[in-house]
């Protein structure tokens, strides 16, 4: 069931993307929620499909299933009818050492209130993700060395968490995520935290790693700049999609 | 993920969450220190009365008559117990190192000390008084090799009416068949001092008897009860009175390692029905009784004693697991956001667990081995300052005759302290067990809500 106020994928942004194989496909997926006063829809009905290196948005107002839909797509929950893919993975046939496993080697995660690891420095939050693949220590150094340069943390390295500010320690979040080299990167209001220069500043740097290293990155926010960066905007309301239109970003 | 990646990440969790650390640790350390303290109180107690037990009543092991009610007690001695007593030291002589021989260090065989005793009761007659007495007879040389008798001569009082420094107080000459030692309450009941005569009447085998002897000196072991019946000769001394020279009521073997006692008691069998030393038991009836036989009373006490104090030790080892429980999952659910933040970045769910059990086991080990030292810190004061009962019952505690001497001492053990340890790192290690297992099933979803 399509919502009437959807608005059909037309452009074909960024690239000729649309002819590869989709990295994510949602089919007709439900995510309800039983209640006492009766089911709760996080998601109803909701397809769509995100091509490898797109920068796609999640828009709606609080409740409206941005955030359900982007643990379905990172392998975090499972739809309770329905079917994610990522890649030809239905991941809904796997089992929770595998979607643990998809999740370390192919997914990386940025949420909003960053979430790292109080006890490690900004180094070792860098390096978990690594560890847990078994990458040999001098692999291992030399890419979160090469990331954390990268989100701009250099000198940093051995602050905790507590020793940095909010936009550092999304830098970091940022460096854990793409630290174990994954296709694709959610982010979960990644900025909603931040003041809108220190947003502006990681929207950039997330833009610049789409670029150049072809990362998928799929968000869930409400902040205009995120938005007006993107290639997509899907929006949704009370777990529907009723717009998905491809845009140019606005260069920042 | 690969255990030592856990053991790191586990061990940077503990140093870099200190106070956590130190709460969950020091609930470990000071719970064992106070078990290994509470050990050695009431092992140095039960060391002591046992000591004190084997030492003054039956040694370790002990030959004597049987109970017949037929045989007045004391008149219940082996007649020849002087040859059998010879001939004993020389058969065990091969496999025990006797008091006599040489103080070899190089010698592996057991130490073993033989000590005859005669017993004797009746009454203590001095020219203003009469008393009860449990007199015993000993030989003034092996005596001292396992009872303290002659470390607690003090000076005897003089009787009233008389002036002057107190006198000096001597241990018995083995040849000594008068001399006699009193205990201090005892000579002061009969008003009498060194050098002063005493009679004792008792049951002779025959007839009632009396026998003169003279005080040489004054015991006092600090137990009012007991030293107040207590009056110490030598055997010749009482064998003479009985006109018995090779009595012996008791014949007690000390060891100094109780886990010959096993070897001992059958290589003394072997000898008493040899044909060296049977004939010499032949017209007596004998039994030879180890000392849990022979002080059925006190074995029975510490038995029970050290049960009670054992439920103790689980109340107090359940309590404190209750504890480390507690603050393992309490620092788990403090953590729920950190533990969902793995789960979601693809750590698995086993990895998780392994994560904190890790934790638990490390500071279990960690805190098991500060307890060591907490607990000899707490009991070190018991090793070498002892701790004074007096204060606290204002005598000696008696059992069966023997009593506790007013301060205690106790003896650092390391096997059970060692035990306790390694008890407490068990449970510790399983403590973390349900706070694993639950962090690993927490959803990262909700786990990602928390805040």
């Amino acid at each position: 069931m399509t919502h009437p106020l959807i608005t059909p994928t037309s452009d074909p942004l960024p690239s000729d993307s649309s002819d590869q194989e989709p990295m994510i496909r949602v089919e007709d997926v439900n995510r309800i929620y039983p209640q006492k006063g009766g089911d709760v829809y996080a998601l109803n009905q909701v397809s769509l499909s995100i091509q490898p290196g797109e920068f796609t948005v999640l828009m709606g107002p609080s409740g409206s299933g941005k955030t359900t839909l982007l643990n379905l797509i990172g392998a975090l929950d499972l739809p309770t009818q329905g079917e994610v893919y990522l890649g030809q993975q239905a991941l809904t046939q796997l089992s929770h050492k595998q979607r643990a496993r998809l999740r370390r080697d192919q997914i990386g995660f940025i949420f909003q209130a960053y979430n790292l690891l109080p006890v490690l420095s900004a180094y070792e939050n860098a390096e978990f993700v690594l560890l847990a693949q078994g990458v040999n220590a001098q692999k291992r150094k030399e890419e979160v060395y090469g990331v954390l340069k990268a989100v701009g943390l250099q000198g940093l390295e051995e602050r905790r968490p507590a020793e940095l500010s909010g936009g550092q320690q999304q830098r970091v979040a940022i460096a854990r995520a793409i630290a174990g080299a994954p296709a694709l990167i959610l982010a979960d209001e990644p900025t909603a935290n931040l003041d809108s220069k220190t947003g502006q500043d990681l929207i950039n740097l997330m833009k610049q790693l789409n670029q150049e290293r072809g990362l998928t990155f799929v968000f869930a926010t409400h902040d205009p700049q995120v938005m007006a960066a993107a290639h997509r905007v899907i929006r949704l309301v009370d777990g529907q999609i009723i717009e998905d239109r491809r845009q140019t970003p606005h260069q920042s | 993920m690969h255990y030592t990646t856990l053991l790191k990440v586990a061990w940077r969790g503990l140093i870099r969450e200190r106070r956590r650390s130190l709460i969950t640790g020091l609930a470990i350390v000071f719970g064992l220190g106070l078990l290994i303290f509470t050990h050695h109180l009431s092992d140095s107690s039960y060391r002591h009365l046992l000591k004190q037990g084997i030492a003054v009543q039956a040694g370790h092991l002990v030959l004597q008559r049987p109970d017949d009610p037929q045989v007045k007690q004391s008149t219940r001695w082996l007649t020849q117990g002087q040859s059998v007593l010879e001939a004993l030291k020389q058969g065990l002589e091969s496999s025990f190192r006797l008091s006599e021989s040489d103080d070899s260090t190089a010698d592996q065989r057991p130490e073993l000390h033989l000590v005859a005793r005669m017993r004797m009761s009746g009454m203590l007659q001095s020219p203003t008084a009469t008393a009860r007495v449990m007199a015993l007879g000993i030989d003034p040389i092996s005596e001292p090799k396992v009872s303290q008798w002659h470390t607690q001569l003090v000076e005897a009082p003089l009787p009233s009416g008389e002036e002057g420094e107190p006198l000096k107080s001597a241990w018995l000459a083995s040849d000594d068949t008068q001399g006699i030692l009193l205990g201090l309450p005892l000579a002061r009941q009969l008003d009498v001092t060194v050098g002063d005569k005493v009679v004792m009447t008792y049951q002779g085998k025959l007839e009632v008897q009396s026998f003169l002897f003279r005080v040489r000196g004054v015991v006092s072991t600090g137990a009012i009860g007991p030293d107040s019946m207590l009056a110490i000769g030598t055997i010749k001394g009482f064998q003479t009175a009985l006109n018995e020279a090779q009595a012996l009521h008791d014949i007690t073997f000390h060891l100094s390692q109780l886990k010959a006692l096993p070897d001992l008691q059958t290589e003394v069998t072997q000898l008493l029905t040899s044909a060296q030393i049977s004939p010499l038991l032949e017209d007596d009836p004998y039994v030879l009784k180890d000392w849990k036989e022979a002080l059925p009373a006190l074995y029975q006490f510490t038995l029970k004693d050290r049960q009670s104090a054992m439920a103790v030790f689980i109340v107090i080892a359940i309590i404190i697991m209750i504890g480390i429980l507690n603050t393992i999952t309490m620092s788990v659910l403090e953590r729920t956001r950190s533990f969902g933040v793995m789960l979601a970045i693809g750590i698995s769910p086993p990895s998780v667990a392994g994560l904190i059990l890790i934790e638990s086991c490390l500071l279990g080990l960690f805190a098991s081995i500060v307890g060591i030292g907490v607990g000899a810190l707490f009991t070190w004061p018991l090793i070498t300052y002892g701790i004074d009962f007096a204060a606290l019952v204002g005598d000696q505690v008696q059992l069966e005759g023997v009593s506790f001497a007013v301060r205690l001492f106790a003896q650092w053990d390391w096997n059970t302290s060692l035990t306790f340890a390694l008890y407490a790192w068990i449970l510790t290690c399983c403590s973390g067990l349900w706070p694993a297992w639950r962090a690993s099933r927490i959803a990262p979803t909700v786990a990602l809500q928390q805040h």
